[in-house]
Order: C-alpha cells, then sequence, then structure tokens
C-alpha cells in the first residue's frame, strides 16, 4: 500500500499562545528533523538544556505537541559578559494524519534532543509484495 | 548598546566584553554558532554553550596563545536505508569559537562537563584576582 501522508508531519507551533502563560521566558519554536521509515514517523528536535521534568510531549487525534523548558542557565549573582543564549522554553505542535497509534507513541531525551516515534497502525505500514 | 556581530569563526575579545559589561554597556547579545554564555562571578567564569545532539567525543576545548578555542562538529546520526526525510533544520556542520582569557583565569584549572546539550566549561580565577576581605586589626 502506498501513502499520501509525506508533508502531513508538520506544523509550526503557535508561539503566541505560550507567551501569555509564561510571560518571562521566551518561547522559541525549536529546530526539528522528520523522518518516515517503513513503520514509523521519527521526531527529532533540538531542545538543548531543556529540563527532564519540564519535558511534555501530548498527543490528540490531530496534534503532537512538544513543550520543554531550559529556565536559567545560571545562578543568581552571574554577570553576563556574553548572552546569546535566551532564558526560554520550547514549544512546537506537529500536525497528525490518520494511521498513526496515538497509544504507542514513545519519546526519550538524550543529549538535549527529543525524539518521538510515532508507530504506523497496521494498514498503513508499508508492505512487500513479493513477486510470485 | 555596542553589539558584537559574531560570524562562523568569531574572534571574541573577552576581556573587552566583561569591560563593556563594567562599563555600563549592558549585556552583549549577538547571534554565533553555537549558542554561548560567558558568566563571571566573583571565584570564576562560566562558559556556557548550547551543542544538542552532541557527545563530549564531538567537541574539543583547547587553550592556545592565551585563547580559549572550542572546536566540534554534530555528527550525524544514522538513518535506516529508504528513510525518507519529511523536514531537516538542525545544523551539523563544524564549528570553531575563541574567547581571548583574562590574564586572572587560571589556565590549569579549568573544566567542563555536557549535559543534556549544554556545555559548561569552568575557569577559576587565580588565588590573586579573587575578591577577599581584609579584617581590620
Amino acid at each position: 500500500m502506498t501513502k499520501k501522508n509525506d508533508t502531513a508531519l508538520v506544523r509550526r507551533g503557535n508561539n503566541a499562545l505560550m507567551r501569555q502563560t509564561e510571560p518571562r521566558e521566551e518561547v522559541v519554536t525549536p529546530a526539528a528533523d522528520v523522518f518516515e521509515t517503513g513503520d514509523s514517523f521519527i521526531v527529532r528536535i533540538d531542545m538543548p538544556g531543556a529540563r527532564r521534568e519540564s519535558l511534555q510531549v501530548s498527543v490528540d487525534a490531530r496534534t503532537l505537541s512538544i513543550r520543554g523548558s531550559v529556565g536559567s542557565l545560571h545562578d543568581g549573582e552571574a554577570r553576563l559578559a556574553l548572552n546569546e543564549i535566551a532564558h526560554k522554553s520550547y514549544y512546537r505542535q506537529f500536525a497528525l494524519t490518520d494511521g498513526i497509534e496515538s497509544g504507542r507513541i514513545q519519546a526519550e531525551f538524550e543529549d538535549g534532543v527529543l525524539t518521538v516515534v510515532l508507530p504506523k497502525s497496521d494498514e498503513w505500514k508499508a508492505k512487500e509484495i513479493r513477486i510470485s | 548598546m555596542f553589539v558584537r556581530i559574531a560570524g562562523f569563526d568569531p574572534l571574541f575579545d573577552f576581556d573587552r566584553t566583561v569591560d563593556e559589561m563594567l562599563s555600563g554597556w549592558g549585556t552583549v547579545r549577538a547571534a554565533g554558532y553555537p549558542a554561548m554564555d560567558v558568566a563571571e562571578y566573583d571565584g570564576e567564569y562560566v562558559v556556557v554553550a548550547e551543542l544538542p545532539g552532541m557527545k563530549k567525543e564531538d567537541v574539543k576545548i583547547s587553550v592556545e596563545e592565551g585563547n580559549l578555542v572550542l572546536r566540534g562538529e554534530r555528527k550525524h546520526y544514522g538513518l535506516p536505508e529508504g528513510t525518507k526525510v519529511l523536514r531537516h533544520e538542525t545544523h551539523t556542520h563544524p564549528f570553531v569559537r575563541r574567547f581571548v582569557l583574562p590574564d586572572e583565569v587560571n589556565v590549569n584549572e579549568i573544566s567542563a562537563e555536557m549535559k543534556d546539550g549544554i556545555l559548561r566549561i569552568r575557569l577559576p580565577k587565580t588565588e590573586q584576582a579573587r575578591p577577599r576581605e581584609i579584617s581590620i586589626r
């Protein structure tokens, strides 16, 4: 079976929504890579410094939402001579299509990269047709 | 406010930045790759870099001619054959960043650690450079 959902998994998050709830933090849209293999979609999101307890991966029928907060990287008495890293939280959404087994979605956080694996339901998996 | 534009291989003048901060220029905010912070404390400087997807083996820190030099390259993770790339936004290009070290840094005591994509380099000041209180007899 072929699939028609190549562009399905991508939609930019709406940053304005989060700004209201976290006024002191800058909300940024983290960079992401999205792949499709025969049996799943894989999303890899750069979230350096995100605190593990702040990470949220949530799914409803249409949307995968990712959140995570870095907070401050410095102690209170630090005097910043160079400041390129924002005091920030990450927020991003991806639109989902049919054919994802939302109950079996898995996520892990390693080296500041959040990896989410979204397995395809059986009928959407790539199948090899044997030529007899 | 004086803003330094950091390019791909910026030569960043650590001393001047600190001076600018002390003289009321405010905090320097520029865009380099990787994004970095330099924080000064009474007893040390702490240099922080965002290095998502990198392990400590992917990064090299050295002191060369009075500069702190950070080099690295994010290795591309392997993908199984037949994988389709739907979106690719992350960087993998190599980088070099340099900072002129203030004299007061004790070069032999520099240490670094990586956690969750954040590199933290600690540069203790020499004993003479640390603020101390003089007791009155």
